[in-house]
């Protein structure tokens, strides 16, 4: 009886919460990731709206070249449309690019990619106060990053860092660690099994985020939430992913002279065809898997339920036209308003 | 080659295959022994046993696929390094130059110098002045200066957006130095009537309004300027190459990838980059691709590549209504085979494993299905080259279909006569007809054996061997790198193993073909083996026996080893006479010795009068026993060296190859990294023997310093034993304090007065240490 008490009581204190996290933070913004940094009017009008005042923007991935046997830069952006006031550069570093660099040489890494963020930076007009990292590291490769974090520091005084945190590090953080920097984001996206037939959504899987999102409280770093504004197509061949497209948006899969509709997201292809730069096979299935409001707000409401943060800023990953007319101007303002 | 067959080798997880193992293990029989066996890597044991090698299209080498990716990423660099593109140029150049100028000298002119270097040349050349390196061409000098110092100046216009180490390359395009630049390449296009300058200049101009992004313009320059689509030379292709991007920047994918099809069937230099070029992006495109194709042999080129980059069946069918000839089909039937091994046989963490398809169900629609029909259907129409490698492929595909009498069946229907040149095609039957019979046979019955018995000789008669670290070391008949013999081998004998367990007395054969690496950990187990080895052996036995690596007399000196390590010295010495060969590996150093601190390199550096064999050690060790237990004066000095002796023989000392066989490794450096999966060998860690002895020497010893020495060594055996003991941090004890035992105590206690604890004191910081701090 007594423990019934307490479920109740919780429930009342968590209903408590979900009322009163209206949010009025103008700290909200968007992650840019494509390579060519030119907004479409629809983009434009989403920033302007909900009065986005920074934008992290991707400036480049660091990736090892197998074939070249080194790492290097790719996906330099391209700048050719007026920035907001605020630019946050991030740069995603590829986990096999610390596999492939060994302890002492991180430095010079470290330095070859502050030099190309200034590169980037000053040609643009781009002052820089905060740098993110965005690197799913492992255990192997933990003191490696941590290091280039630590030399990052070092070798850009007073620069504010942040790192992108998936929801597995929250839970293992004795395992992975905590990297040393300011301020977390953490990303309330991918948190499904990708590869596996019969995964419904990998972007957005709340049971699966059950039972990681408790962990956030007990996180020692500050942080963000970054939801998922994006969608794409998982494309399987015997039952085995083959790839994923991007560009796959859901009015691509309606010709039923093509494709046969199995369920709400799985697609059957009926016919060799080429689609957005990939090919699908006859008997392919494709998982067309997104994100729109309900399922980001259910999302969202869970992380602040489960969390320590009172700011409650969220990143929206990321910004493209496409997907902001699938999920509607209006209920990204009611995201970012935390109506 | 073994480059080559790296890439091949699938890399997987050793955990998850240690697992597998382990659920293998659990759930065979008992075997007779828990032998050993020298299998192979696990990551060699998956690799295919197809190989498109034996099409004998070798053109097309690069475009074979392995599990992941195509053979050697195909590039345009050759071996040495130099794009293929640069060598095709210097020859057209040398022929310019009527061969007057090397290649090395056209190549520094073209390549190295700066463009301030060509002017100062040009403008030399015009005042008379022709610069030493042009005078055996002299009257060529000024045009070819003049066409040198233009090409050279697209770099000053070209727009450039790329990073390069970390470095930036970065500008835009200044229009008006462009349309000046494009303006006189142009004027110097029209007046030049050498036509190998002509070609140049409107390959330059070309690239002029590609760099300066004027696609539209590159285009129409193209489809205009005769001189550079007419003839199949350097200068066609590289033009092509400009036309592709053009097209691709333009968004015409359509007319992009017609070009790049093109690109790859008419310069097969220009092959491996042609492939990357296409990529279809719509339906709607690809369509159109295929209505600009007029005449077969474009039909046939486009099919080609939409068969590497989308559907190799659907482009093998199509090309073959087109012209049941061409040479495409082939490599593509080899990439049909290896997309369907991809999809078919690596399951989960990509095990590569003929098992696998036991659990397959496949229906007409399949795949595998479809690429049988097709098979069997140009097998039957007899219209197509090299029909006994497309029933080859087919007896495997219904190999990979575990229909194993039709593949015998097929492979029987292979006219031999066509093939007996065919060295690598004969192998590749042979393959897989003994893998159809062991993978067909549902018990390995005498006559199987038989029947199998000379392929397998002929299988496993390799130069190609494995090491004890697991690695696979191949022999340098290209044939059988080629044909992956060797690993042919151990699928069938895996294959072998697992059904051999299954029957009833096949126990010791199975234990032949294991590719588990187990250690024979009791003495029955060894026995039981040499029992087998001296009974009377079937043919196919004799040849699974000559393929085990192991060997009477690794199995004697194992067995010895055991009895030593268990203190039976006199046993272990009778053990090891049984076989001549048996304990004859001479140790690093002098076994007898010890040091306050342990140095064994510093022991395997010493010059020895006296070399020990394992055999002589312990025949050493029986002689000191005797001595002591006979005369109590010289009693305490031999069993403190037999203490040592052990001592050494143990993981700790300076002999520890000692216990080094085919079952056991002394390689290891640390105990707590070995495989936790493997039971430790406790008894190579024990100090208990030579603990014994140590305290025999201390007992019937009458000088001090004597004592003193031995309470040391005991010291060193305690502390040894907290280490086996599982103290997983002993690399760094814990700081807070220093690890006392008994013996520490006991020197400090008993013994601080001898000269000997003086020099321990000396030598060793440690017990200073905790000396000092008493």
């Amino acid at each position: 009886m007594k423990a019934a008490k307490h479920i109740l009581l919780l429930h009342f204190m968590v209903f408590l919460i979900f009322v009163g996290c209206k949010r009025s933070s103008t700290k909200n913004s968007f992650y840019y990731w494509k390579s060519n940094y030119s907004n479409s009017l629809v983009e434009k009008r989403v920033i302007r709206e909900n009065q986005i005042s920074t934008l992290y923007l991707h400036f480049f991935d660091v990736v090892y070249n197998k074939e070249l046997s080194r790492v290097n830069p790719v996906a330099i952006i391209k700048i050719q449309d007026t920035l907001p006031e605020v630019v946050i550069p991030v740069v995603y570093i590829e986990n096999a690019a610390f596999q492939n660099t060994t302890l002492s040489d991180i430095d010079k890494l470290a330095e070859h990619v502050l030099k190309l963020i200034r590169l980037v930076a000053d040609s643009n007009d781009i002052t820089i106060n905060e740098l993110q990292f965005d690197c799913d590291w492992s255990e192997t490769t933990k003191e490696k990053y941590f290091h280039f974090l630590e030399t990052t520091r070092k070798q850009w005084p007073g620069i504010k860092l942040s790192a992108t945190i998936r929801l597995h590090q929250i839970k293992y953080k004795e395992r992975t660690g905590i990297p040393p920097v300011n301020s977390a984001v953490i990303m309330l996206y991918n948190m499904g099994d990708l590869a596996s037939f019969v995964e419904t959504n990998s972007i957005l899987n709340i049971e699966k985020a059950r039972l990681y999102i408790d962990y956030l409280k007990s996180y020692t770093l500050p942080y963000q939430l970054a939801l998922p504004l994006f969608s794409w197509g998982v494309v399987f061949r015997n039952e085995k992913l083959i790839y994923l497209n991007n560009e796959i948006v859901v009015d691509d899969l309606k010709d039923t002279s093509s494709f046969e509709p199995l369920s709400a997201n799985r697609f059957l292809c009926k016919k060799g065809y080429f689609l957005h730069g990939n090919y699908l096979m006859q008997s392919d299935i494709i998982r067309y898997e997104s994100s729109n409001y309900d399922n980001v707000n259910e999302m969202l409401q869970l992380a602040i339920a489960s969390g320590s943060n009172q700011e409650n800023d969220i990143i929206l990953y990321y910004l493209d036209e496409k997907i902001i007319n699938q999920f509607g101007t209006q209920n990204i303002q009611k995201l970012f308003k935390g109506n | 080659m073994r480059k080559l067959l790296t890439n091949l080798e699938r890399k997987i997880s050793k955990n998850y295959l240690r697992v597998i193992s382990l659920l293998v293990l659990l759930t065979l029989p008992q075997s007779l022994v828990n032998g050993c066996s020298f299998g192979p890597d696990e990551d060699d044991a998956y690799v295919s046993l197809f190989a498109p090698e034996t099409s004998g299209s070798i053109d097309f080498t690069p475009f074979f696929f392995s599990f992941h990716e195509l053979y050697r990423m195909p590039t345009n660099y050759n071996e040495s390094g130099n794009s293929v593109f640069t060598d095709q140029n210097l020859t057209e150049w040398s022929g310019y130059f009527t061969s007057k100028l090397s290649t090395d000298e056209i190549r520094s002119i073209l390549y190295s110098c700066t463009q301030q270097e060509v002017e100062h040349d040009l403008s030399e050349a015009i005042k008379g002045h022709t610069p030493k390196k042009y005078l055996l061409v002299k009257s060529m000098a000024v045009p070819f200066l003049n066409y040198l110092w233009l090409s050279k100046k697209i770099e000053e216009i070209a727009y450039v957006y790329k990073y390069e180490n970390w470095e930036a390359v970065y500008k835009t395009t200044d229009a008006n130095k462009s349309s000046k630049l494009i303006g006189e390449i142009k004027r110097a296009y029209a007046r030049e009537k050498n036509s190998f300058l002509k070609q140049r200049y409107a390959y330059q101009l070309l690239r002029t309004y590609f760099y300066s992004l004027q696609f539209n313009d590159c285009i129409a320059f193209y489809n205009e300027a005769k001189e550079l689509g007419t003839s199949p030379d350097y200068l066609h292709y590289m033009s092509l190459r400009y036309l592709n991007g053009a097209y691709y920047r333009t968004k015409n994918y359509a007319k992009a990838n017609f070009t790049a099809a093109i690109l790859f069937d008419e310069f097969p230099l220009a092959r491996p980059e042609a492939l990357r070029f296409f990529h279809p992006q719509e339906e709607s495109d690809w369509q159109q691709t295929l209505t600009l194709a007029k005449t077969k042999k474009e039909k046939i080129a486009i099919w080609n590549l939409f068969g590497y980059y989308a559907d190799p069946l659907t482009a093998i069918n199509t090309i073959y209504s087109l012209d049941p000839h061409s040479e495409y089909m082939i490599p593509l039937l080899t990439r049909v085979v290896n997309i369907l091994e991809l999809h078919h046989l690596n399951t989960d963490n990509d095990l590569m494993s003929y098992d696998r398809f036991k659990n397959q169900k496949l229906n007409d629609a399949s795949d595998i299905k479809r690429a049988m029909i097709l098979a069997e259907r140009i097998i039957t129409e007899k219209q197509t080259p090299n029909i006994p490698f497309w029933q080859t492929t087919l007896a495997y595909l219904q190999f990979l279909n575990i229909d194993y009498p039709t593949a015998l069946k097929t492979l029987h229907s292979i006219n031999t006569n066509e093939i007996r040149h065919d060295s690598l095609l004969q192998g590749q039957i042979r393959i897989i007809r003994v893998a159809s019979i062991v993978f067909g046979s549902p018990i390995i019955t005498s006559a199987v054996e038989e029947q199998i018995s000379d392929d397998f000789k002929w299988l496993g008669s390799t130069t190609s061997f494995e090491m004890l670290d697991g690695n696979i070391y191949y022999g340098m008949d290209p044939e059988v790198q080629i044909l992956r013999r060797y690993h042919a081998f151990l699928t069938c004998k895996k294959e072998l193993e697992r059904k051999y367990r299954l029957q009833d007395g096949a126990g010791m054969k199975a234990e032949l073909c294991t590719s588990r690496k187990c250690k024979f950990e009791s003495i029955d187990e060894i026995q039981n083996v040499l029992k087998y080895f001296d009974q009377p052996h079937s043919q196919f036995e004799t040849i699974l026996l000559s393929q085990y690596p192991v060997r009477k007399v690794d199995l004697i000196e194992l067995w010895a080893l055991k009895l030593a390590y268990s203190g039976h010295l006199t046993e272990a010495r009778m053990k090891m006479e049984e076989v001549k060969e048996a304990g004859h590996v001479v140790l690093l150093g002098n076994p007898f010795n010890s040091r306050i601190v342990d140095c064994h390199d510093c022991d395997h550096q010493l010059a020895l009068k006296t070399k020990y064999t394992k055999y002589m050690f312990i025949k050493k060790m029986i002689e000191m026993d005797s001595i002591a237990s006979h005369n109590p004066k010289e009693a305490s000095i031999n069993y403190m060296l037999m203490g040592v002796g052990f001592y050494n023989m143990s993981y700790y000392g300076n002999a520890r190859l000692f216990y080094d066989t085919k079952f056991t490794s002394a390689s290891s450096n640390y105990y707590f990294y070995e495989n936790d999966n493997e039971p430790k060998e406790e008894q190579y860690y024990s100090n208990e023997w030579a603990k014994q002895y140590f305290l025999k020497a201390m007992n019937a010893a009458t000088d001090i310093d004597m004592k003193a020495k031995c309470c040391w060594l005991l010291a060193k055996t305690e502390l040894n034993t907290y280490y086996t003991e599982g103290h997983s941090d002993f690399m760094s004890p814990p700081n807070s304090d220093i690890l006392v035992g008994e013996y520490f105590l006991k020197m400090k206690s008993e013994y601080a007065n001898t000269k000997y604890y003086d020099e321990v004191i000396k030598e060793c910081s440690y017990f200073a240490k905790y000396v000092s701090r008493r």
